[in-house]
């Protein structure tokens, strides 16, 4: 009694801390409830003030172990929400909490709640003046709570179902706009209510969920295996709907109409009866609502088929006057464009399309008309012969209950009417000329299963569920029986068929392999599918299968591509497409993809690629083998990296696949994203140790340098490449197996020198300016490399031609230490055209201003004027003998194989001459010598009659040059015809007085001998003192000119002076001082280099030995 | 356990079949309310085309009154005595259904009319969420049916309270129920 005192001394406030203490102690669970149940009432009806102080503390309660209590704190939260929407923050996350609840009675109450609180929620926000952190925060709770209640419409609890059906109905209500003709109902809630500026939620996307949502419900609605409280439930809703939202009205009759020609095969005798009773309910409500004013005829043919009498109908007909005031809705559409509520409609005007329905409703339309047209009288009775031995012997016990006699047979209406009932049941069965012209494809069983995530939790659940569908036979349709079902399938079930409880799942075991037999049935189905011209749908299949699966079924797909690869590529292709989408996200209805989920997928693409690939590879006697595997690369919607990698190996270990992975890349390079991929992958090769696999690159890449789409990327490489030469050793880079060079080289082999330089000589060849790059290079390197690089310079700088103008700016701008090299080019480049002005005009300046190395010169001699090269020629003869051999070829046009004559500033004449007039202090006798002998080798220029005239021009000039006498002897050697000539010769020189000249007189008498006898006649002609001087150095000469003379006729002999017969008789000895004079001042003469001389009058023709420097 | 049913049984004139059943239920324990859904509370009189009609809120004894004054034998006879004074242990008066606010988990009907009228006044109403299942159980409106009605009504309604979750076990129980009783069962789910 004490309590009761205090109860009543005390305010309410200490009243409530009272009842908590005694809930929160309370062992019953009813009693807790009952005390719950009081705080309630006093803190909402009598004390609001006192809600925010114990809101904490009632929802404490969400914890007991009692569901009854969870319950209240539930109905506790609604109630206290909707007194103080500014709660809705605190409580949301119990809300959402006690929504997972493992009480379905908590369940519903939770959803019940939101229901209602959802309302409550989108008004405060709407009114509220900012949308603060935690009322977004919360709004997103609810939202997130709003997809978990969306879901439930497919919960195993009939309850539960039922509770979701009705917040579907709340939703769609709330979040669509209402139309003038609305019937509203207070504590209604609409899109009028949320100003278009909210952020969180704004009223377009609201409306778009709805109508989603609202397609969802219809679709539920038409469901095969709905339980008869849950359509009764959703007929409620979508009645409802229809009465406030009446622009939906004109789906959901159509919807009313399908269900009541296809009623869920799964009910019991009773249930359809409920059903159709209360179907007729609902129609006769939309009946009354004037939008229903266009649809009423249809309305009212069901109504009658369902038992309604014609006064209930009329009664239920809006009165003229409400029609009058009605707008029909076309019009109404008309007006809307000026309308005050203009801006809203145009919102309305573009919702999501209901495609399916739409799809569905045209079909109806088609096949109905097409019924109409042959449901004559006759047609009828065809059809009712065909079906009577369908038809049960005795009558269905539910049928005389459904029947109801046809008032209006055979008039018009009733024509139309049959005929859309068959019309909706053919549509459903997916016949008829309507479903074949609108494409529409009757969905089975599940429709609500396909639309759910599920696939993503049990991949065997895609495969393996059931279509459940009554076996409705559409030409039993006759009007009256178009709802009867079987009547065995009545009796036989006692229990409505509750598919979710009779299904046990599967064993995983037993579910893999039903799966992979399913898979491999598909997969034997070839034939067969392309008979059935499914051919496509079967491929989708598979590759839906293979992606869908683990790695078992991926494996048996791809040995059943590889089978016959060229054949089923194609597979391969959807194949790789279904695993992108899943990569991308494209398969998934919702746009969250979690990255793990990605990655996922991201590998299973990599491996599909990887594998068939690989396995394409390994089919050496496949003909098409290059062709699949290029499509492979270029159709594939992306390629990862590891196929870049088998690429890669492609190209450097299989020879026959070189061309093929060269295309490959080389297209693929010019895909945006990853071309320096691809690309890398080419330069890497280029330094191949392969000669065939390297040049192949290196073509691909000049050709793509030359393009310039890459040329920045390839000329880095390149002189990379080049600057590893610099290095101490090669690097590491350059080796390993996919440059065919396994072992690791340290030292710079010629090879490894070479491999540096392929791909920058191949890129020099496009863009001149990297040979400055060489240069530098080449300045630093070491002599074998840079002996290399000479070497293999030559084809680039063919290449190139004189006229480019970077050669010539490197010529003029010759690094110090790259002459050799640009010697090298220099030769290069006249080897087989005669040197330009240009070139010609460097070269001589750098010859003059700055290496005063006449090798400069030797290439561009042709190019350079007669003084220039008779200024020179000392020096040139001076240098190695296969060197001047080389200049005189050049000189003489004679070099090499090349046949084009050009002009060379000295003739061979000329040269001879010249050679012949090189001072002796600028050159010494021998190499004068040596020159002169390499000029009679050349013998197709030195001709006989060349060398006639340069003897003859070397005979008029005074003095005679010194070697004068051994080039008469060695051009008689070489052509002993000229010895006429030669004699002629001999005679001017004693007119010359040859004598004098101490050399060529030795020269002379050499001479002499050599042409004996017919010297004879020239010798007799000496001045005796001579004569005498001749015979005392050549003795042997005496006997046969005095022979020769003792020959002549006396008259002849009389011509000879006297003194020279003395001679001959050797009488004039007075000449011997002469003699001896003229020895001494020889002597004095020769000291400077007696040897030489003589060598060279022994007249020695033969070429000098190779090895002679 | 979940709450216990709030239960309504309704006739036309909550005389007869209602009461009857009214009756029975209260005295298993069921916590049960009595509705009738016509326009007024209609009592056979003296001659088919004369029947006895009173207003909603007339008290059973007021009415008892009535008919005892009018004719004792007959009213005798025919068992409406009998009936009211029933009826007037149980409850003042007659209800009528379309007036009362009170909201229930079940509604047991009498005959198709009735659960018609129920459920258009139902539907009139501001539709919430809370689920209420209407039955309807035919039954003739004389007196031998209503006892045979509140017995099937009482087996329902047993079978109903034990259930844990009854909007997901109702579809099977009326099932099992129609096979039993042999009467056609009408069912449908409102809300309110």
């Amino acid at each position: 009694m004490d309590r009761v005192k205090i109860e009543k001394g005390t305010s309410t406030e200490e009243r409530i801390v009272e009842l908590l203490n005694s809930a929160a102690t309370d062992a019953g669970d009813q009693s807790r409830v009952d005390h719950l149940i009081k705080i309630q009432e006093l803190i909402i009806h009598q004390e609001p003030a006192l809600l925010d102080n114990f809101v904490d503390e009632i929802t404490a309660f969400q914890h007991d172990r009692a569901a009854d209590v969870r319950k209240t704190v539930v109905g506790f939260i609604e109630e206290a929400c909707k007194k103080d929407p500014e709660l809705l923050g605190k409580v949301m996350h119990s809300l959402q909490l006690l929504l997972g609840d493992t009480s379905i009675a908590v369940q519903k109450r939770v959803i019940q709640a939101l229901t209602q609180l959802y309302k409550v929620t989108l008004l405060w926000l709407a009114r509220a003046p900012s949308v603060t952190q935690l009322m977004e925060k919360t709004w997103n709770m609810l939202n997130q709570m709003k997809l978990q209640i969306a879901k439930m419409i497919d919960h195993d609890n009939d309850g539960v179902r039922t509770i979701a059906v009705k917040f579907y109905e709340m939703l769609i209500v709330s979040q669509t706009y209402p139309e003038p003709d609305s019937i509203r109902k207070e504590n209604e809630f609409s899109l009028e209510e949320i100003p278009l500026t909210l952020k969180v939620a704004r009223p377009r996307k609201l409306e778009e969920e709805a109508q989603l949502m609202l397609e969802d419900l219809m679709k539920y609605h038409g469901s095969a295996h709905i339980s008869s409280a849950n359509l009764m439930a959703c007929m409620g809703s979508l009645t409802h709907i229809a009465k406030s939202r009446p622009q939906f009205l004109d789906r959901i009759v159509t919807a009313m109409e399908m269900l009541h020609a296809n009623l869920p095969p799964t009910l019991s005798k009773s249930q359809v009866n409920s059903v159709r009773k209360h179907l007729k309910l609902q129609l006769l409500a939309i009946l009354k609502h004037p939008a229903s004013h266009e649809r009423s005829s249809n309305i009212k043919t069901i109504l009658g088929d369902l038992g309604a009498t014609p006064q209930e109908i009329n009664k239920a007909l809006p009165s003229a006057e409400e029609i009058a005031k009605h707008p029909r809705r076309s019009e109404r559409a008309e007006d809307s464009k000026s309308g005050p509520a203009a801006k809203r409609r145009k919102v309305e005007a573009d919702p999501v399309p209901p495609i399916r329905e739409n799809t569905k409703e045209k079909a109806l339309a088609i096949t109905e008309e097409f019924i109409v047209q042959r449901l004559t009288t006759k047609g009828a009775a065809d059809i009712v012969i065909e079906a009577l031995p369908h038809i049960t012997s005795s009558m269905p016990p539910h049928f005389p209950t459904i029947y109801t006699p046809i008032s209006d047979a055979g008039t018009p209406n009733q024509i139309r009417y049959v005929a859309r009932l068959m019309a909706s049941q053919m549509t459903n069965a997916g016949i008829g000329p309507g479903v074949a012209e609108a494409g529409y494809v009757p969905k089975t069983g599940n429709d609500f299963e396909d639309d759910d995530d599920d696939m993503d939790d049990i991949p065997g659940a895609a495969v393996i569920t059931p279509g459940f569908r009554g076996g409705e036979d559409p030409e039993s349709a006759k009007p009256g029986v178009a709802s009867v079902q079987p009547p065995v399938q009545i009796r036989a079930r006692q229990r409505a068929l509750k598919l979710a409880e009779i299904a046990k799942p599967l064993t995983p075991q037993m579910n893999e392999s039903m799966a992979r037999s399913a898979l491999q049935r598909v997969l034997k189905a070839e034939r067969t599918a392309m008979l059935g011209g499914v051919a496509a749908n079967r491929q989708k299949i598979l590759a839906s299968l293979a992606t869908l699966f683990s790695g078992d079924f991926k494996d048996l797909v791809l040995e059943y591509i590889m089978a016959d690869p060229r054949l089923r590529i194609e597979l391969a292709f959807s194949w790789l497409y279904e695993e992108y989408s899943m990569v991308m996200g494209f398969c998934r209805q919702s746009s969250i993809v979690k990255d793990e989920f990605r990655n996922a997928a991201v590998d299973s693409y990599t491996s599909v690629f990887c594998s068939l690939v690989n396995e394409l590879k390994k089919q050496i006697d496949l003909k098409e083998r290059e062709v699949l595997l290029s499509r492979l690369f270029h159709e594939s919607p992306n390629i990862p990296e590891q196929g870049v990698s088998i690429l890669r190996t492609m190209l450097c270990e299989d020879a026959k696949l070189v061309d093929i992975s060269i295309q490959i890349l080389r297209q693929l390079v010019h895909r945006p994203s990853k071309q320096l991929i691809y690309l890398n992958v080419l330069l890497e090769i280029s330094s191949h140790e392969n000669e065939s696999i390297r040049s192949a690159v290196l073509s691909c890449l000049t050709d793509l340098y030359d393009r310039g789409a890459l040329r920045r990327v390839i000329e880095d490489y390149a002189l990379m490449c080049l600057k590893f030469l610099l290095l101490e050793e090669p690097p590491a880079l350059l080796c390993g197996a996919e440059k065919g060079r396994s072992e690791v080289v340290t030292t710079w082999t010629e090879e490894i020198i070479k491999a540096c330089l392929y791909l920058f000589l191949a890129v020099l060849r496009s863009n001149h300016k990297l040979i400055h790059e060489l240069a530098v290079v080449y300045v630093q390197a070491n002599a074998d490399i840079k002996r290399k690089i000479l070497r293999m310079v030559e084809g680039p700088v063919e290449g190139m031609g004189m006229e480019s103008p970077e050669l010539l700016k490197l010529v003029e701008t010759c690094p110090k230490g790259a002459e050799t090299l640009l010697i090298r080019i220099i030769h290069i480049l006249t080897d087989k055209y005669p040197p330009s002005p240009a070139l010609v005009e460097r070269v001589r300046n750098i010859y003059q201003q700055r290496v005063p190395d006449v090798r400069f010169l030797i290439p561009v001699l042709n190019g350079l004027g007669k003084k220039e090269v008779l200024s020179v020629l000392p020096k040139l003869i001076k240098l190695n003998p296969d060197v001047v051999k080389k200049v005189f070829s050049r000189l003489l046009g004679t070099q090499g194989d090349s046949t084009a004559t050009y002009p060379s500033p000295l003739s061979p004449t000329e040269l001879l001459i010249a050679l012949h007039n090189i001072d002796s202090t600028q050159c010494d006798m021998k190499t004068i010598m040596k020159a002169t002998s390499i000029c009679f080798m050349e013998r197709t220029v030195y001709t006989q009659e060349v060398l006639a005239v340069v003897m003859q021009q070397l005979m008029d000039q005074n003095p005679l040059p010194t070697l004068l006498m051994r080039t008469v002897l060695q051009s008689l050697s070489l052509y002993p015809r000229l010895s006429g000539f030669v004699m002629n010769i001999l005679q001017r020189l004693i007119v010359k007085q040859v004598w004098k000249q101490k050399k060529v007189w030795e020269g002379f008498i050499k001479c002499c001998q050599r042409t004996k006898p017919q010297s004879f006649a020239v010798i007799l002609q000496l001045p005796p003192q001579f004569l005498q001087e001749l015979l005392n150095t050549s003795p042997d000469l005496k006997t046969p000119l005095v022979e020769h003379v003792m020959a002549f006729t006396e008259n002849q002999r009389m011509h000879i002076p006297k003194l020279t017969m003395d001679v001959l008789n050797g009488i004039a000895q007075f000449q011997a001082e002469t003699e001896e004079l003229h020895h001494e001042d020889s002597k004095e003469k020769e000291t400077g280099s007696p040897e030489p001389i003589e060598s060279a009058f022994h007249g020695d023709i033969e070429p000098p030995a190779p090895g002679d420097s | 356990m979940p709450q216990p049913l709030k239960l309504a049984v309704i006739c036309s004139s909550n005389m007869n079949r209602s009461m009857e059943a009214h009756n029975f239920l209260s005295k298993k324990g069921y916590r049960v309310q009595s509705f009738g859904t016509g326009d007024k509370v209609k009592l056979p009189g003296a001659a088919p085309d004369r029947p006895n009609v009173y207003e909603f809120g007339t008290p059973y004894d007021d009415i008892y009154q009535d008919l005892l004054q009018k004719d004792r034998e007959l009213y005798t006879r025919n068992g409406l005595l009998h009936m009211l004074d029933r009826n007037r242990r149980i409850k003042p008066h007659p209800e009528r259904f379309q007036s009362t606010s009170e909201q229930f988990n079940l509604i047991l009907t009498c005959e198709e009319r009735v659960y018609d009228q129920v459920i258009e006044s139902l539907e009139g109403r501001d539709s919430q969420t809370t689920p209420v299942h209407i039955v309807n159980i035919e039954i003739q409106d004389n007196h031998e049916e209503a006892t045979i009605g509140a017995f099937l009504m009482c087996d329902l309604v047993a079978m109903m309270a034990n259930s844990d979750d009854l909007d997901n076990d109702i579809d099977e129980m009326l099932q099992d129920f129609e096979a039993k009783c042999q009467r056609p069962i009408l069912h449908c789910l409102l809300f309110y």
